[in-house]
């Protein structure tokens, strides 16, 4: 067909389209292959050995199937110690007037590691800035989880010294910690639906994301950090009940936002 | 890695005072031709590093960041209760990004150990496996490495237990940082049954940048990392599955969509995952990974069918094969 002036709109349109879709297309670098010697790879798809698993004995796991050999391997291990809420370091972090702004007057903590010299969030590297005794020993990686601001909070601390609050990753939660459990479950035994019936019960935690919903009724906790716990017979997996707890507000009852005998499979 | 995780902890002893409790968290194993480094560090789970077969550095690090879980529609789609975001759509409990951390760990059954070590012999191979069993909410979950004497690595979770009584995946995502013989000049390849030859032999193609890739079992879709001047390498092979599963199941839309990704290695993105429940791996920035130590991710996704009931153990991996 020959371009006209009447189909120009059409032509335009359809460019414009085009060129709308590659712009929304992923975006996948590709480089041209680097000029090394091209050696042969493997002619065949290798054979694997065979590993299978049965039920072990008390069926607490899967094992392989074969014969268990009494041979060791040679073994070397180490004791890493847990830098617990109450230590020095993680109570000098949350003293520290930028923290507790950050932090507010609802938070839990979650846990202290030693940096490693790269970490995303506390590397050595600041140390070396901020002109501390830097040994890449030193920096510590407390995590705190505010409910005040719904957020996590990462401090790095050198020993007890304060060193920055690190920018955290939109969608980070940081894992679920012992005290936010025991707390967790406090609060969903203390529910009137199933408050007689999980007597007996063992409760487990899981951190879970709850979904937006449309109708602000129907917002079960999103954005928030929400607890699902589940009530079971001792080592079952089998949950009879449950709770959906959000640790937000400092009253119990307004924190279960679901609670209720598990429907059946 | 492990020394200096030894000197932080010693020093962390030390501003600490008194150690809160003294069990053994990382290691040293050599047996048969393998040597290597356990630990439980960083919400990571059972990770190995510095791990070499037959003297030859063949994994710097290898870790399970995280195993996301996502469970079906409580509604289906046609009811009204499902749309616009006015019921629960995606289901009442989940999606949860089950991270295993020295906390959840209880000792192996049978073992005694947190983490234990025993071999095995199956059909006259030699077998080693190093496992953590880890209580996660209702989720019984036993993760573990199994290493045979002819140079094998087979990354397995194990899990049983129900969240909710319904029908759910679990996406383990493992994460090998490679970095063959030690040199920082990896290659990785792709081989897919009639792909064209590129002049690296039929079927094979070469990754020049960042990259997510799924399996394609009918053509037998397999990935080969190796070093690129001596040619050692290793094989990533999508697992078979372990009874009753038969292979290492399918991609979930759009919550876990692919089998494998390729990253050029940054030590900073070795912490931990950052994604959330319902996000996937990032670090895709389009970096070339040819001739460069390179961070494999492999997915499998294991279905957990309700009404198989929550006593029944499942397991998913793949096969990581020593090419010499």
């Amino acid at each position: 067909m020959k371009p006209t002036v009447r189909s120009l709109p059409g032509v335009l349109v359809l460019s414009m389209s085009i060129t709308g879709l590659l712009a929304c297309a992923p975006f996948e670098r590709k480089d041209p292959e680097t000029s090394v010697t091209k050696q042969a790879l493997p002619a065949q798809i290798p054979v694997v050995s065979k590993l299978e698993f049965v039920q072990s004995p008390n069926g607490g796991r899967l094992i392989p199937k074969g014969d268990t050999t009494v041979v060791q391997p040679k073994m070397q291990m180490a004791v890493l110690d847990e830098i617990l809420e109450d230590s020095p370091i993680v109570q000098a972090a949350g003293r520290h007037p930028h923290v507790r702004e950050k932090l507010g007057g609802r938070y839990f903590f979650i846990d202290a590691e030693p940096a490693k010299s790269k970490d995303q969030f506390c590397p050595v590297s600041l140390l070396r800035t901020s002109a501390q005794a830097a040994t890449p020993s030193s920096m510590i990686r407390v995590t705190y989880y505010s409910y005040s601001h719904s957020l996590p909070v990462i401090v790095c601390m050198n020993a007890q010294e304060f060193v920055s609050l690190p920018a955290i990753p939109k969608d980070y939660q940081p894992p679920e910690s012992d005290r936010e459990e025991a707390e967790a479950i406090r609060v969903a035994q203390l529910d009137a639906r199933i408050q007689d019936k999980v007597k007996g019960l063992k409760a487990h935690v899981i951190l879970t994301d709850p979904e937006w919903r449309l109708w602000w009724w129907n917002r079960e906790g999103h954005g928030h950090r929400v607890f699902y716990v589940t009530f079971s017979q001792p080592g079952s997996g089998d949950p009879e009940y449950y709770a959906v707890v959000d640790l937000t507000d400092e009253i119990d009852t307004a924190n279960v936002l679901q609670a209720g005998a598990e429907p059946k499979r | 890695m492990r020394s200096v995780l030894i000197a932080c902890c010693l020093f962390c002893a030390m501003v600490m005072g008194t150690p809160a409790f003294a069990e053994p968290r990382s290691g040293t194993i050599t047996w048969e031709k393998w040597t290597f480094d356990w630990e439980v560090y960083g919400n990571q789970s059972l990770a190995l590093s510095d791990v070499t077969f037959d003297r030859e550095l063949i994994l710097s690090k290898a870790s399970l960041p995280v195993i996301k879980v996502k469970y079906e529609r409580e509604w289906p789609w046609y009811h009204p209760y499902s749309w616009f975001g006015i019921g629960r759509s995606t289901g009442r409990c989940g999606p949860f990004q089950d991270r295993i951390a020295w906390r959840h760990l209880e000792p192996v059954p049978g073992c005694g150990d947190k983490v234990c070590t025993r071999s095995y012999t199956v059909d006259g191979v030699k077998w080693l496996e190093v496992g953590a069993y880890a209580r996660i909410g209702e989720y019984h979950l036993y993760h573990a490495w199994y290493l045979s004497e002819l140079g094998e690595i087979r990354p397995v979770l194990q899990s049983r237990g129900l969240s909710c009584q319904t029908t759910h995946q679990h996406h383990p995502y493992w994460r090998l940082d490679f970095g063959i013989a030690g040199e920082g000049r990896d290659q990785v390849f792709v081989y897919t049954d009639g792909a064209p030859n590129e002049g690296w032999g039929p079927g094979w193609h070469k990754y020049t940048n960042e990259v997510n890739a799924v399996k394609d079992p009918p053509k037998h879709r397999s990935w080969f990392v190796r070093d690129s001047q001596n040619g050692h390498g290793v094989w990533v092979l999508p697992g078979d599955g372990y009874p009753p599963l038969m292979n290492d199941g399918e991609p979930q839309s759009g919550f876990s969509t692919r089998d494998v990704s390729v990253r050029r290695y940054h030590e900073e993105e070795d912490t931990g995952w950052l994604f959330g429940a319902r996000g996937d791996l990032g670090y895709l920035n389009g970096e070339g990974v040819q001739e460069e130590v390179t961070t494999f991710w492999y997915t499998a996704h294991l279905p957990h069918h309700a009404a198989m009931g929550p006593a029944a153990w499942l397991a998913v991996g793949p096969v990581l094969k020593v090419q010499r």
